[in-house]
């Protein structure tokens, strides 16, 4: 049987990716401090290049990257689960495919990844703040709505590029 | 070694699940603003909901939830409201021109999507800098403020 969700399938996701970040930290013990760390795309990107490099001998004696304590030891392993997860789903919708975009100007991207980690690192990602707010932090709502106006004025931006190129 | 081994497993489920939906809550806040399409917005609901329910519930049968809920709690130095707010402007702006948040690029690059690639090299190459360069500055922004 398949369950029908429709358009509530992105709230069904979120809701596993809540729950998910919820048993981690629960049930993971050393996932912590800080709170709700189960899932974040900038902090855990952030510790396991960090602990990738500490642990690198010759790197090592050049660089010592600051970490969480709860990564202290072994690195979090988030983004080497989806890549492998996206890599399966892609490969068995035929989607694994080598293809431009979303930025197809090379530098643009580059710079655009440069500027988002520099930001993100300030405070942390998208997911990991919906999950502070989850958790009843005013600060993490005070940080997703900062998110939202970035959004907004980049939407409002977009717009008025687009229209200045129609006239 | 048990939050390695977690982080591993979720990362595999939501990376699964995450390219199957497109899921990204930037573009959802985008979408909604740009066209009134609030289909992706509801992944960010759904976040916000299910780590809600998982935390109370969790901490209830006696999971590891520490300061829960945290309400002000973290709300303690003026230093940390200014990189909430810098910090979420830049990543929100930044992340609509390159069409997803980090979550989805990764998504993306496991895909074979070059720009991804580009977008994530600038990303790595980020962490350098703010860990050499960046943290300075706001080392100096903490201490100022506070």
């Amino acid at each position: 049987m398949k369950l029908k969700l429709g358009s509530y399938r992105l709230f069904a996701v979120g809701i596993i990716m809540g729950l998910s970040a919820a048993a981690i930290q629960a049930y993971s013990f050393q996932i912590q401090p800080p709170e709700a760390f189960g899932l974040a795309f900038v902090g855990h990107p952030n510790n396991l290049f960090g602990w990738i490099a500490n642990n690198l001998p010759w790197v090592n004696t050049l660089v010592n990257f600051p970490l969480h304590e709860a990564f202290l030891i072994y690195p979090p392993l988030t983004i080497v689960g989806v890549f492998i997860g996206s890599g399966i789903a892609a490969a068995r919708s035929k989607e694994l495919k080598l293809r431009p975009g979303p930025v197809r100007n090379r530098f643009a991207a580059v710079l655009l990844g440069f500027l988002v980690i520099n930001f993100g690192l300030l405070w942390d990602c998208d997911i990991r703040t919906a999950l502070l707010v989850g958790y009843g932090s005013v600060l993490g709502l005070i940080a997703l709505i900062a998110i939202a106006v970035g959004v907004i004025l980049a939407t409002v931006y977009l717009r008025a590029r687009a229209r200045r190129g129609a006239l | 070694m048990e939050a390695m081994i977690a982080t591993l497993v979720v990362g595999i489920l939501i990376g699964y699940m995450g390219q199957r939906t497109r899921f990204c809550p930037i573009s959802g806040i985008r979408d909604y603003f740009m066209i009134r399409d609030s289909v992706r917005l509801k992944g960010l609901f759904g976040i916000i909901i299910g780590g809600a329910i998982g935390y109370t519930l969790f901490g209830f049968i006696g999971g590891d939830i520490p300061n829960f809920p945290l309400g002000l709690e973290d709300l303690n130095s003026t230093g940390l409201l200014i990189s909430a707010i810098v910090g979420g402007l830049g990543l929100g702006f930044f992340s609509v021109f390159a069409e997803g948040c980090p979550f989805r690029q990764h998504v993306m690059l496991a895909e074979g999507r070059q720009g991804a690639m580009y977008y994530l090299l600038g990303f790595y190459l980020g962490i350098i800098y703010f860990n050499f360069v960046t943290i300075k500055w706001l080392g100096l922004l903490l201490g100022i403020t506070g």
